[in-house]
């Protein structure tokens, strides 16, 4: 039975000979008009995930649908635009002429193809041969690609390798306008900061299995903490740990980070007040996502980029 | 038809296409026709085997009616060669530049990308066979205008012929190089392999087949010596010492194991691409 979902996956597994589970029983939804980020380190399988929706791998086991269709049949794809790992490009052929191959191979109107590579700012280069193309001129290429057949799923693997800081920015606009515009985006990345601006969900994938799955909200929300900055800092710390509902206190450099449901705080204000103790700043503090990042996976990260 | 017309675009600007094509149609002209005929204006040996009427025999191989001969003999010959090798390229480079999961996740099928390839490879090597043709014309008749000759045709029913044996055989070469390609899936593999099976393993097997009943019958269903033969049941008839085919074989039975060649390979290009993931 259909549920609307875009991507659908149910318990989809795929083994690499018999030592390498790269993908471990993942369920995943997504839903229509979401940007959904699938974050892991390296490895993490979001690269065989995405193959396996587009058909270019067999799952071992479990299944998947595309907008109601089998992932990979010619239904499901008609309708998709993908950027897989590195965009590849036949070196000897400009881009506007790959992009022709593929609009051919897609059958869609060779119209399109002008307008694409406009909104990806190739216009000027479009008629040089891709061999001449940096790292990020192929991004915006297989962006272009994408465009060109106006699918309802965007799945981008990656979509930032080798932009420059501009065309980061314009790729954030991008897709939050695809998603805008109804369009649902997965977005599979190890940059922890990109997909923190643009998603509105993420899953968290490690070891092949998906570990998380949260909305922005959800996942800022969860854990309450509270910042308390106050003085002197001991007393202050002593006063809350005898607050009815406190989970952990822990000393920082600004204060106190204090593990408690955020609705705890006026029972901690008058606590501290009551105490004669100084207190500056009391507010709720958001988990990011590099800090549920680390809790679930353990893995260290690289300042906000994994792998 | 969209797919087709993406394989022939890559086809058209590809230089290895022309390259190709240019140096089968240029050594059919400067081997089968310019060397022939100055081999025939070095002053006759008698005795050694090479008399005036060897050498006027070889002269008659340069006349129009050898045309369709010779143009068969340089595509059974290099022309194979380098169709296996386009066919390589076709399918091969797909996976060197990982452009092979770029076709796929565009909505067409796996068979309707082998199809595709399979369209464009035979177009572009009828576009191989009608250059050779032309320049075993091209020699036929400027040989013809240098000795004086009256510039003549083959016959229609026996060029028709000729091009449908030329297009078969470097189809069936180049679809051995199409599925070589997607089985390795490594250019310089592919087409390293398919040489060294075309010009070692094939005639070293041709070359001891009359030492050896059991190698005889081996070699008797090789694409290469049927590919031979059946060119060479066009003719011309060469003086000894100059060539000709390695066994005689029935030019029908010949015409079966090349098609057989290429349908096994086309079967195996195809489930080879349904079969395997693309990583």
């Amino acid at each position: 039975m259909s549920t609307g979902a875009v991507v659908e996956t149910r318990d989809l597994t795929r083994r690499y000979g018999p030592h390498v589970l790269a993908l471990d029983h993942v369920n995943l939804q997504l839903r229509p008009g979401e940007v959904y980020g699938l974050i892991g380190p390296n490895g993490a399988g979001k690269t065989t995930f995405l193959r396996l929706v587009l058909g270019l791998i067999r799952p071992t086991d479990g299944s998947s649908t595309v907008l109601g269709s089998p992932a990979g049949s010619p239904e499901a794809l008609r309708r998709v635009g993908a950027v897989v790992e590195a965009p590849a490009f036949y070196p000897y052929l400009s881009g506007r002429n790959n992009l022709v191959v593929l609009s051919r191979y897609a059958g869609t109107d060779p119209a399109q193809i002008d307008p694409a590579i406009e909104r990806v700012g190739l216009a000027e280069r479009a008629g040089d041969k891709v061999s001449g193309y940096s790292l990020g001129m192929r991004q915006r290429l297989g962006l272009a690609a994408a465009f060109m057949k106006d699918p309802a799923l965007y799945l981008l693997d990656e979509p930032t390798n080798g932009l420059d800081p501009y065309g980061i920015a314009a790729m954030r606009r991008i897709i939050r306008d695809l998603a805008d515009s109804g369009r649902t985006v997965l977005l599979s990345s190890h940059l922890l900061a990109e997909v923190e601006q643009v998603c509105d969900r993420i899953g968290i994938i490690h070891h092949g299995r998906l570990l998380l799955e949260q909305t922005m909200g959800e996942l800022r929300g969860a854990g309450g903490r509270l910042r308390v900055v106050a003085s002197p800092v001991d007393r202050a710390a002593e006063i809350v740990r005898g607050v009815a509902g406190v989970e952990a206190v822990e000393v920082t450099d600004v204060g106190l980070d204090v593990a408690t449901d955020p609705a705890n705080a006026p029972a901690i204000a008058r606590a501290l007040v009551q105490a004669s103790v100084d207190l500056v700043e009391l507010r709720e503090t958001s988990r990011s996502l590099e800090e549920a990042f680390m809790q679930l996976t353990g893995e260290p990260a690289d300042g906000r980029e994994l792998g | 038809m969209g797919p087709l017309r993406a394989e022939l675009l890559k086809a058209r600007r590809s230089w290895a296409t022309t390259i190709l094509i240019v140096i089968v149609a240029l050594v059919e002209l400067l081997l089968g026709y310019l060397v022939i005929w100055l081999v025939v204006q070095a002053p006759a040996q008698e005795g050694s085997g090479f008399d005036e009427a060897a050498q006027a025999a070889l002269l008659a191989t340069l006349g129009a009616d050898a045309l369709v001969g010779n143009a068969l003999a340089m595509l059974a010959g290099l022309g194979g060669a380098l169709a296996l090798v386009l066919g390589a390229l076709m399918s091969a480079r797909e996976y060197g530049w990982r452009t092979v999961g770029a076709l796929l996740v565009q909505g067409r099928s796996r068979m309707a990308m082998v199809a595709a390839k399979v369209g464009a490879l035979a177009i572009v090597l009828a576009v191989m066979v009608v250059a050779t043709f032309l320049a075993a014309f091209l020699g036929a008749t400027v040989v013809a205008a240098i000795e004086g000759n009256e510039i003549g045709f083959p016959r229609l029913g026996e060029l028709v012929a000729g091009l449908g044996a030329g297009w078969l055989i470097v189809g069936a070469w180049g679809a051995i190089g199409l599925a070589v390609g997607f089985l390795l899936r490594a250019t310089g593999l592919a087409i390293g392999l398919g040489l060294a099976y075309a010009f070692v393993i094939e005639l070293l097997i041709a070359g001891l087949s009359p030492l050896s009943d059991v190698v005889e019958a081996i070699a008797r269903g090789l694409i290469g010596v049927n590919a031979g033969a059946l060119a060479a049941s066009f003719g011309p008839e060469l003086p000894p010492g100059f060539g000709g085919p390695v066994l005689e074989i029935d030019p029908g039975l010949a015409t079966l194991v090349v098609a057989a060649y290429l349908v096994v390979s086309l079967v195996v290009a195809t489930v080879v691409v349904r079969a395997r993931d693309v990583t």
